[in-house]
């Protein structure tokens, strides 16, 4: 599903220095795997799931989904991918204010080439328990609600690969294990592979796949 | 969800904002329907009334304008008078030929500031106000011209004046309501007339051969006798003049008669060409053409004034452009994660890019809609004052081209002000974007 060669990633410092962030020789993901990468915070996990979804570029190397090397294709090409088989899943939940649960869930719709599925839509916030909360504004629903709309929206447009960035971060530690379930259980429930990235070993420990980012990030291990 | 509902989303977001911007728009479009309107409309009545559906006025030399301002619009003063005599010219004499129709008028005296014109029955009986459309009377019926002391109201000035028939006036001296001029005789109101959509719509007209019997109204003559002995001995027996006095009245004699104007329908158009010459080669008096002189009023005047006035609005329209602009831009610094995260969605940069500037169309096409509806109720608010001051009928102006390019105007205008918000959305960065707090 997911196939990452010889990845790349630097910075161009203010000082004109170029700042390696990312080094991956090689990583695999099949097909509806779950896996989770465990590194400490501002050690480019977030910048790697940005060269995944292809919103930044590699310096050089491979970046593979579903069989197509997207640092070969153009910005619109890539955006096209990342509608329609990434989804997304942000630390910050990143709702829209001015939109309902239910519209911050098709919202990812527009942008695909696929044709507008509110029944879906209504489906998936059903299926994360919100199904009462349609119309509600991410401002009149609780963290542990917004997550889950986050959860449904990442997985509107059927992806084949999530991609969640510290997901319960932003949780309190009561509800954090209830995020993970969700996640995982759904996505299990829609064949779609899990790459999740987080600072927490007790996130960690739940997958059966854990990589380090000091073994999976040479630049990590060298810091 | 469509991208206008995304659109329309981020308006309501900026609620205040974007409402006071749809109402700057609102206004500006306004003035321009209101000045689109109103100038088509008067320009287009103006020149549709200017004859009343004669070819020629005819009256004293001197200010062409003025004698058409004076005689069809009752605006201005009056000219200097022509003899009675010379409409025997036209009736009679060496114009008749060349005419179908004459009817004299006798202006200079007002009631209550509404001109009075003296004149024949015969204005009322056959002649047609404007192309397609005839003399009617909402009550009662035309003067009669044995009767010297009736007369018919104008639709407008009979309901200001709140004149019914059977009612009597007198008219004052002068052909303004400046309580200093000299009280005439009384006259009955017999008929209403329907109205017009004309100048005549507010005024009084009344029998020519009555007003040549009210005081100071017989010109001068060495040697003749008072105009209308007979009827000043009886009205020295009474004190109000509500009294029919047409039977002991003797017709002023046509010495003594002068004339304002005289309306001529030519009897063809070759003849509506030569009549003119002929009359301004003589010494007596000048033939305008009411249509060439109102038209040469709009173009030399009305319309420069009028092209000002739209340019102005359009100006505004501008203005309130910018404002979007503005309004729009400002929101883009709070706005960028909202768009990173729909570009992380999947949203292309030329999608963003689309939906800032939707925004700012349905920003300028929403306060344009309501900015039509607002000139257009403006107008139909002013239409009574136009018609009183004028009138000019305006009633129900039908849609114009010019109002209907007010919507690619305005989509254009949308478009450049939107063009520069636009290319913020779309050059954002969205990695940056995501990683800044929120």
């Amino acid at each position: 599903m997911l196939v990452l060669k010889g990845l790349k990633k630097s910075f161009i410092e203010p000082g004109g220095e170029r700042l390696p962030v990312l080094d991956v020789p090689e990583f695999r993901l099949g097909e509806a795997e779950q896996a989770v990468l465990l590194g400490r915070s501002g050690c480019g996990k977030t910048t790697l799931l940005h060269v995944i979804a292809g919103i930044s570029t590699p310096d050089s190397g491979v970046v593979e989904i579903d069989g197509v090397d997207i640092t070969k294709l153009d910005e619109a090409r890539r955006d096209r991918i990342r509608a329609e088989k990434v989804g997304y899943i942000f630390q910050t939940f990143n709702l829209l204010a001015g939109f309902s649960a239910l519209e911050n869930v098709m919202l990812g719709m527009t942008f695909a080439q696929g044709k507008r599925d509110e029944r879906r839509a209504r489906d998936l916030l059903g299926r994360v328990g919100l199904s009462h909360r349609l119309r509600h504004k991410p401002g009149t629903l609780s963290v542990g609600e917004q997550q889950r709309v986050a959860v449904a929206r990442a997985l509107a447009n059927r992806p084949r690969l999530l991609l969640a960035d510290e997901p319960t971060a932003s949780v309190d530690p009561k509800h954090q294990q209830q995020v993970i379930d969700l996640i995982r259980s759904t996505c299990r429930e829609e064949s779609v592979a899990i790459f999740l990235v987080t600072h927490a070993p007790e996130v960690a420990s739940q997958f059966d796949r854990v990589e380090h980012l000091e073994q999976f990030n040479r630049v990590a291990a060298l810091a | 969800m469509s991208l206008f509902k995304i659109a329309w989303r981020s308006i309501q977001q900026r609620g205040l904002a974007s409402a006071l911007t749809g109402l700057s728009m609102a206004l500006g479009v306004a003035l321009v329907v209101a000045v689109l309107v109103i100038h088509n409309v008067v320009a287009d009545s103006f020149q549709r009334s200017a004859g009343l559906g004669y070819d020629l006025i005819v009256g004293a030399k001197g200010g062409k304008l003025q004698l058409v301002l004076n005689t069809v619009y009752h605006l201005s003063s009056p000219v200097e008078n022509i003899p009675y005599t010379y409409l025997k010219d036209f009736t009679e004499g060496q114009y008749k030929e060349y005419v179908s129709k004459a009817i004299p008028y006798c202006l200079g005296d007002n009631y209550e500031g509404y001109r009075v014109v003296a004149t024949v029955p015969n204005l009322f009986e056959d002649e047609k106000n404007a192309p397609g459309q005839r003399y009617g009377f909402a009550q009662g019926r035309n003067f009669k011209g044995d009767a010297y002391f009736e007369g018919v109201a104008g639709a407008l000035a009979a309901r200001r004046l709140r004149l019914k028939v059977g009612d009597s006036f007198r008219p004052s001296h002068g052909v303004l309501d400046d309580g200093q001029g000299h009280k005439h005789d009384a006259f009955t109101i017999v008929g209403i007339l329907e109205p017009t959509g004309t100048p005549n719509d507010r005024a009084l007209f009344i029998n020519m051969e009555g007003f040549y019997l009210l005081d100071n109204h017989a010109k001068p003559v060495p040697g003749a006798t008072e105009a209308k002995p007979t009827a000043v001995a009886k009205h020295d027996d009474h004190d109000d003049h509500d009294h029919d006095h047409d039977h002991e009245l003797k017709p002023l004699p046509e010495g003594q008669r002068e004339l304002t104007a005289i309306l001529v329908r030519t009897s063809s158009p070759t003849a509506g060409m030569f009549l003119p010459n002929k009359i301004n080669e003589g010494q007596v008096a000048q033939a305008v053409s009411p249509i060439r002189e109102i038209r040469g009023l709009f173009d030399a005047i009305v319309e420069p004034i009028q092209w000002l006035l739209l340019g102005l609005t359009v100006l505004i329209v501008a203005v309130s452009g910018i404002g979007i602009l503005v309004s729009i831009y400002n929101s883009m610094s709070e706005r960028r994660r909202e768009i990173a995260v729909m570009r992380a969605l999947g949203a292309r940069r030329t999608t963003v890019m689309a939906i800032v500037l939707l925004e700012s169309v349905l920003l300028s096409l929403g306060g344009g809609a309501a900015g039509w509806l607002l000139g257009r109720g403006l107008i139909a608010a002013l239409s009574p004052v136009i018609v009183a001051q004028t009138g000019v009928s305006i009633g129900f102006a039908p849609l114009m081209p010019a109002e209907l390019l007010l919507i690619p105007g305005l989509v254009i205008l949308a478009a450049l002000v939107g063009y520069l918000p636009a290319m913020s959305a779309y050059r954002t960065d969205v990695a940056r974007s995501l990683a800044s707090a929120p």
